[in-house]
């Protein structure tokens, strides 16, 4: 009859369970730390295309909004956007200023604090522009001799 | 068994990650509802005015003109349509939706006119009535009558502007109320020169004075003697004018007005375009605009179907045997009033297919048939020469050369005619009651047209005509468009001059 030295069928067991526990706890924080910065990456990269596709989406409406004025006296475009993308809130301004458009004014910019993200969309109007910086969300784009972005009666 | 399990939950966590973002792309990428509610606008907006522009075809091709008497039913049949298109529209979407005639937007022209039929007279009204009328106001919607044969006080006046389109000289006709008399009426050009005005008691005449001495009487008023037509007219100040006034242009005795009125005539307002304001509401849309129907584009061609009709471009400037026969522009019937009314409002611009001045000395392009004709200096609108035909037979001045005038919406064929001519050394009969100076077209059928008449005053001094014709018959769009003046005459001397021949073509989009 081996000793208790050289007994090692309980020790096994739980020597197996110990070691499998660790492993497994090792593997999942590995992966579970690998995957948050992943996360963080995709959250920043989902900000920026939601962001992208929110002010395409404004600059075609702006467009409309422009293509109608020739003809009128007044416009209001009340247009629905997501108040946030990816969990976070958003700024989104009608710039006219050079430096703040990229080069290009005048231009849509969209930023969100954290993570930042900051697109810039061109936005090529040939009539005059109110600067103006709202919350996204629910906006209106109102033309009465210039176009202005204010924020949604919802909003 | 663990590992695998490990794994498994990293694996669902990631998966649960790549979801999340897939829905908050979806979320924003979802079509929006403004985009389609401003495409909607855009096509209402088109929709009313194509309909519109039916509306005031149908509109113009009943009455060319807008006065007070009409412009209820007009009003009503436009709110009328209001309602349809509204109920029409708010079936497809929750929309409000307003269409209104803006008479303030509108563009108006002022046409002296004058009928018997008592819907299109304009009275001031009872006595306390204001006009309104402030300085260098537009007439756009005023019509109005003046018969000088109601109480009051010399104080309240105004002024009518009678404007030379061609020297752009201002005339001032100011009418004061009468009696009393003194100073009532007076007309004076920019460098003080008095004009006639003759009244009287019965046959009324005061020269160079301003006194109306018979309160039931009204004074012929020669607008701008002197001043060749065409002309527009527009009060320009005034305010108070209560009671009843006349013109006091013609009289009855005017045999020339055929069987027009009797009555005086008065300034219509014609509407030449149309302001509609448009209102689109909608969830996502509010839309304001100004929809303008521009209608003299619009006007059903009547070439050829009127008898004569002397339909100068505003007033009208003539001095028969009977000083008194001063008259204005006018018409007698519906029809005639759509032909002075085209006419007046024809429009001014296109591009230039031909312009003769004769001023070479030469007939140039220009042929004459019948009786003596060719260019000589003894009359003239511009420069030193001018076409002309001298009886002894009917004739024709024919413009040999073919334009083309496809590709053209309308034409606008505008000339200056003189009838007669006293003191030249070739004077002698002027063309005779019934020799009217006809302009023709041949159209694309071979065939040549009627477009415009001059008429013939027999004695008198000469009678000069500037005209303006617009043509958008499709037969006038081809190849071989010409023009010719048509010339009866029965004596060696029955002249008619022509000069300044322009052809305009338009592109009415």
């Amino acid at each position: 009859m081996p000793g208790l030295r050289d007994d090692r069928r309980g020790a096994s067991i739980a020597l197996t369970h110990v070691l499998t526990m660790g492993i497994t706890a090792i593997l999942v924080s590995g992966l579970l730390v690998g995957m948050s910065g992943m996360v963080d990456d995709q959250r920043e990269r989902a900000i920026r295309n939601s962001l992208e596709t929110i002010g395409e989406r404004l600059a075609t409406e702006t467009s409309y909004l422009e293509e109608m004025s020739p003809r009128s006296s007044g416009v209001t475009l009340r247009v629905e956007h997501p108040r946030s993308v990816a969990g976070r809130t958003y700024a989104v301004g009608l710039l006219t200023d050079s430096a703040r458009c990229n080069g290009a004014p005048p231009c849509l910019r969209l930023h969100t604090d954290s993570p930042a993200v900051t697109v810039v969309v061109p936005v090529p109007l040939d009539v005059p522009v109110t600067d103006a910086t709202v919350p996204g969300g629910d906006l209106r784009i109102v033309y009465d001799g210039r176009i202005s972005l204010e924020e949604g009666d919802s909003a | 068994m663990l590992l695998v399990g490990a794994v498994a939950i990293a694996v669902l966590v990631f998966g649960v990650v790549v979801v999340l973002n897939t829905m908050v792309y979806t979320t924003s990428v979802k079509p929006q509802a403004s985009i389609e509610a401003a495409e909607e606008t855009m096509s209402a907006e088109q929709a009313v005015r194509r309909d519109l522009k039916r509306f005031m075809r149908g509109y113009a091709g009943e009455k060319p003109y807008s006065n007070q008497s009409e412009t209820g039913r007009f009003e009503a049949n436009l709110t009328r349509y209001e309602r349809r298109w509204a109920e029409s529209v708010a079936q497809r979407t929750p929309a409000t939706v307003s269409v209104d005639l803006n008479r303030t937007a509108s563009d108006s022209a002022a046409l002296v006119r004058q009928s018997t039929l008592q819907q299109y007279r304009a009275q001031s009204g009872s006595p306390s009535q204001d006009w309104n009328l402030t300085d260098s106001g537009e007439l756009t919607s005023v019509r109005f009558e003046f018969i000088a044969s109601t109480s009051a006080s010399e104080s309240q006046a105004f002024t009518i502007t009678v404007r030379n389109g061609t020297t752009n000289d201002w005339w001032r006709l100011k009418v004061y109320k009468n009696p009393p008399s003194n100073t009532t009426i007076e007309t004076e050009n920019d460098d003080g020169i008095t004009v006639v005005c003759d009244v009287a008691d019965g046959a009324q005449t005061v020269v160079n004075e301003t006194a109306i001495r018979t309160p039931s009487k009204t004074c012929a008023i020669d607008f701008a003697r002197g001043v060749p037509p065409p002309y527009s007219v527009r009060i320009t100040k005034g305010n108070k004018l209560s009671g009843t006034y006349a013109l006091g242009l013609t009289n009855s005795k005017e045999s020339r007005l055929g069987n027009g009125p009797a009555s005086q005539p008065y300034v219509d307002d014609l509407l030449t375009e149309a302001a509609f304001d448009f209102t689109y509401v909608t969830p996502e849309v509010d839309y304001e605009s100004t929809v303008r129907i521009d209608i003299r584009t619009l006007m059903v061609p009547r070439i050829g179907a009127t008898e004569y009709l002397d339909r100068e471009s505003g007033v009208t400037v003539r001095n028969g045997t009977d000083t008194n026969r001063t008259v204005v522009a006018y018409d007698y019937t519906n029809a005639e009033a759509r032909e002075s009314y085209r006419s007046l409002i024809a429009p001014e611009s296109g591009a230039l297919l031909v312009y003769d001045d004769f001023e070479s000395g030469s007939t140039g392009t220009w042929t004459v048939t019948g009786g003596t004709g060719g260019v000589d200096d003894d009359a003239r609108n511009t420069g030193r020469y001018a076409l002309y035909h001298n009886g002894g037979g009917d004739g024709t001045l024919n413009r040999t050369a073919a334009l083309n005038t496809t590709g053209y919406d309308a034409l606008v064929v505008s000339y200056w005619a003189q009838e007669g001519l006293p003191g030249g050394p070739t004077a002698g009969p002027e063309p005779d009651e019934g020799e009217n100076m006809t302009l023709q077209y041949y159209n694309a059928s071979g065939v040549w047209k009627t477009a415009d008449r001059t008429r013939a005053i027999d004695a008198g001094p000469p009678v000069r005509y500037d005209r303006r014709v617009y043509i958008n018959a499709s037969d006038a769009r081809h190849d071989e468009f010409r023009i010719r003046f048509v010339t009866p005459a029965d004596a060696p001397s029955d002249h008619w001059y022509v000069d300044d021949v322009r052809v305009l073509g338009r592109e009415e989009g």
